[in-house]
């Protein structure tokens, strides 16, 4: 704590030197020296009591902004994991599954009209190599072996078109592959949307904590200035008691000089 | 600033070398004055630039999460309504051009959504950077001016002693003379 960190000599100075009673007693006294005296640490200890005040108040403005700041990182830390979670959800709905989905329509489509679909068939395999990249990598399974299923799945759909009867369940598979496609496509922008309200949250509660730093560097400096005070009071007050001091030896000196000089006349 | 009053020499020295002192600490605490109310305002700076960006982002994101959730939807009801499920075609009529409405959307989602919000969400970050840099530089140049005014301080110190040392020399030798004489 700066106030702990504040020299002892500096902060009781005016009270160790002069107190209450005794600078009425200096004050009254007929020495202009000593009076001087007096009315220095008067003015110092009206200086100090003020600048002791500051330095107190400032001190627990640091600490409730150190507080505030602590708060305002730890919003955005919960913001940034959040948004984090949102946004992984997006790619997942808006990426992954929305190709699965599409990838699901295109082989029903081709099962279901009995292979009659050619572009279709280039749709799957581009379609089964985009996965590949996407999903397969992420989830760390070797390309190759995601292309060779992602053709099987064409081929096997082009075999199956020939099974007249269950067309009608493969168009419905298809109808449904398109509509959870559109669905996770939406789905996945709902959650961007998510993401980066929280992604905004984190920025603002960072600029939250910035305010409450540049507050607390004020706070400093107001006690850096409270503290300059209080030395250059405790300096003053050192000075005028060296002045005074050398007076009363220069007055004592010169008494035993006219002492002394009196005494070799006689 | 003092006027000199002293008729010695040595003193006279002393109180020329303290005046020059005290013009130099004015000016340094001007300067520690100026410097602190630089880093305020570039540190007002940078927390607004901040919000800002966050409030960008913020747009952005509505407005591509928007374009790309109103196309799925589009897509997904043209699918929905507009496909017959016992035959395998795309929507038709009304329905096809919803679904190509909503293709497009989606595809635009992101670009739009970099133009009105990510760019100038970056645009704001970079302010912030910079603010926070010209306050970095405004705190050292500070630091400086505290660090001059506190040597300043010290050797005005050092220049009174001196010249009390001197003064107390001098009253003694007077005093000695006056006892010898």
């Amino acid at each position: 704590m700066a106030v702990e960190a504040l020299p002892s000599g500096t902060n009781q100075a005016p009270d160790a030197v002069v107190g209450d009673q005794t600078l009425v007693d200096a004050l009254a006294s007929t020495d202009p020296a000593i009076a001087l005296l007096a009315l220095q640490t008067a003015s110092n200890q009206m200086r100090t009591a003020e600048a002791r005040q500051d330095v107190e108040a400032q001190t627990r403005l640091i600490d409730e902004l150190r507080q505030q700041m602590k708060d305002a990182m730890k919003r955005a830390e919960q913001a940034q994991e959040t948004s984090g979670f949102w946004g992984d959800l997006s790619s997942v709905l808006g990426g992954d599954v929305a190709s699965i989905c599409g990838v699901v329509a295109t082989a029903a489509a081709i099962v279901a009209t009995g292979g009659a679909a050619a572009p279709m068939v280039i749709a799957l395999v581009a379609a089964g190599m985009s996965i590949t990249a996407d999903v397969g990598g992420r989830l760390g399974l070797d390309p190759k072996v995601c292309l060779a299923l992602s053709g099987a799945g064409a081929l096997v759909g082009m075999l199956g078109g020939n099974v007249k009867g269950a067309a009608g369940f493969w168009s419905a598979l298809a109808k449904v592959g398109n509509v959870s496609q559109g669905v996770a496509g939406a789905g996945g922008g709902g959650a961007k949307i998510v993401a980066d309200q929280y992604q905004g949250d984190a920025l603002d509660a960072r600029a939250d904590a910035k305010h409450a730093e540049g507050q607390q560097a004020d706070a400093w400096m107001r006690m850096q200035m409270a503290l300059d005070i209080l030395q250059d009071a405790a300096r003053d007050l050192e000075r005028s008691q060296r002045t005074v001091s050398s007076i009363e030896s220069d007055k004592s000196a010169g008494h035993s000089a006219i002492i002394a000089h009196m005494g070799g006349a006689s | 600033m003092n006027d000199i009053v002293s008729s010695d020499p040595t003193v006279q020295l002393a109180e020329l070398m303290l005046n020059a002192d005290e013009l130099r600490a004015k000016c340094d605490q001007d300067d520690l004055r100026a410097a602190q109310q630089e880093r305020r305002q570039a540190l007002e700076q940078e927390v607004r630039a901040l919000h800002e960006a966050a409030d960008h982002m913020r747009t952005g994101a509505w407005i591509e999460g928007g374009m790309t959730a109103l196309g799925g939807v589009a897509t997904a009801m043209s699918y929905g309504f507009g496909t017959d499920a016992t035959k395998v075609t795309g929507p038709t009529g009304d329905w096809g051009v919803v679904l190509k409405s909503g293709e497009a959307l989606e595809k635009m989602s992101t670009q739009v959504g970099i133009l009105v919000g990510g760019a100038p969400s970056q645009d704001d970050q970079a302010d912030a950077k910079q603010a926070e840099a010209e306050a970095s530089d405004a705190q050292t140049r500070a630091e400086s001016a505290r660090q001059h005014l506190e040597r300043l301080h010290t050797e005005q110190d050092r220049t009174i002693a001196s010249a009390e040392n001197i003064i107390e020399s001098e009253a003694q030798g007077t005093w000695a003379l006056i006892a010898n004489v």
